[in-house]
């Protein structure tokens, strides 16, 4: 229980901090990356709390570099833009 | 010879299967749309502003909400929780609803422009999922089964999941 607490609380507190960045923060090319590294960081979270992955730690590693890797090309593509 | 030790999935690996390919489709969409974000950013920062951050992030927390409860409900093996999951689903869909209907009020449909057919597309597709979820978390907590819970809370979690990527790409990077 307290794992999945301590999750929802990193959840939420990311969940804000990319709300209150993009509303009232500095409008810069770092912005993308910054959305989009919170937004990895939330979904390693559900993976390994919510989806119960830390149970398999080495298949929770292969489905992370997965996602990183999608994440690196969405950020490629959001700088970019 | 060295054996390695076997990991044991957590879920059925249907689920996972499931879960994958969602991931894949909706990734592929995303893709889609900052690519072509790429032909006309002012056109999509300027699309970007008819929406409202603030109030998708309030939807954000209360998805990862929701799945905290069906997470526990899951857990305890809890119809109780899991029905508070189902309902942190409604109060989302209540958000999104509002929000496409002062964007149907304004006249702007998936024919403005190229960022409204994505954002339409994406996430009509995700409420869909949502809707989906709610019922299949409604229809879990009736028949509390143990192995019908875990799989019916891990496609809610698949929701959360996807609406991670999703909310900063269509409703913040637009207007970044």
């Amino acid at each position: 229980m307290k794992e999945l607490i301590t999750a929802w609380l990193i959840l939420v507190g990311a969940s804000a901090a990319t709300t209150a960045l993009a509303v009232i923060g500095p409008e810069t090319i770092w912005l993308a990356p910054v959305l989009l590294g919170l937004a990895f960081v939330k979904s390693r979270v559900i993976l390994a709390a919510y989806l119960e992955l830390r149970q398999a730690p080495r298949i929770l590693s292969g489905v992370t570099l997965a996602v990183a890797l999608w994440f690196v090309i969405a950020i490629t593509l959001g700088v970019i833009g | 010879m060295a054996q390695v030790a076997r990991e044991e999935l957590p879920h059925d690996l249907m689920i996972w299967v499931l879960i994958v390919s969602e991931m894949l489709v909706f990734g592929a969409g995303l893709w889609a749309f900052l690519a072509v974000r790429i032909t006309d950013p002012p056109g999509f920062a300027e699309a970007a502003t008819h929406l409202h951050p603030v109030s998708a992030g309030i939807g954000t927390i209360l998805l990862v909400t929701s799945g905290l409860f069906a997470a526990i409900g899951a857990q305890r093996n809890s119809a109780r929780w899991l029905l508070l999951a189902a309902l942190g689903g409604l109060a989302f869909l209540w958000l999104k609803s509002h929000e496409w209907s002062s964007l149907i009020a304004a006249q702007i449909s998936t024919e403005t422009h190229p960022f409204f057919t994505f954002y339409y597309l994406l996430t009509g597709f995700h409420a869909a999922h949502v809707v989906a979820g709610i019922v299949i978390l409604a229809i879990v907590a009736l028949r509390r089964r143990s192995a019908e819970i875990s799989a019916g809370v891990a496609f809610w979690h698949l929701v959360d999941l996807v609406w991670v990527a999703v909310f900063p790409v269509i409703y913040l990077m637009g207007a970044a």
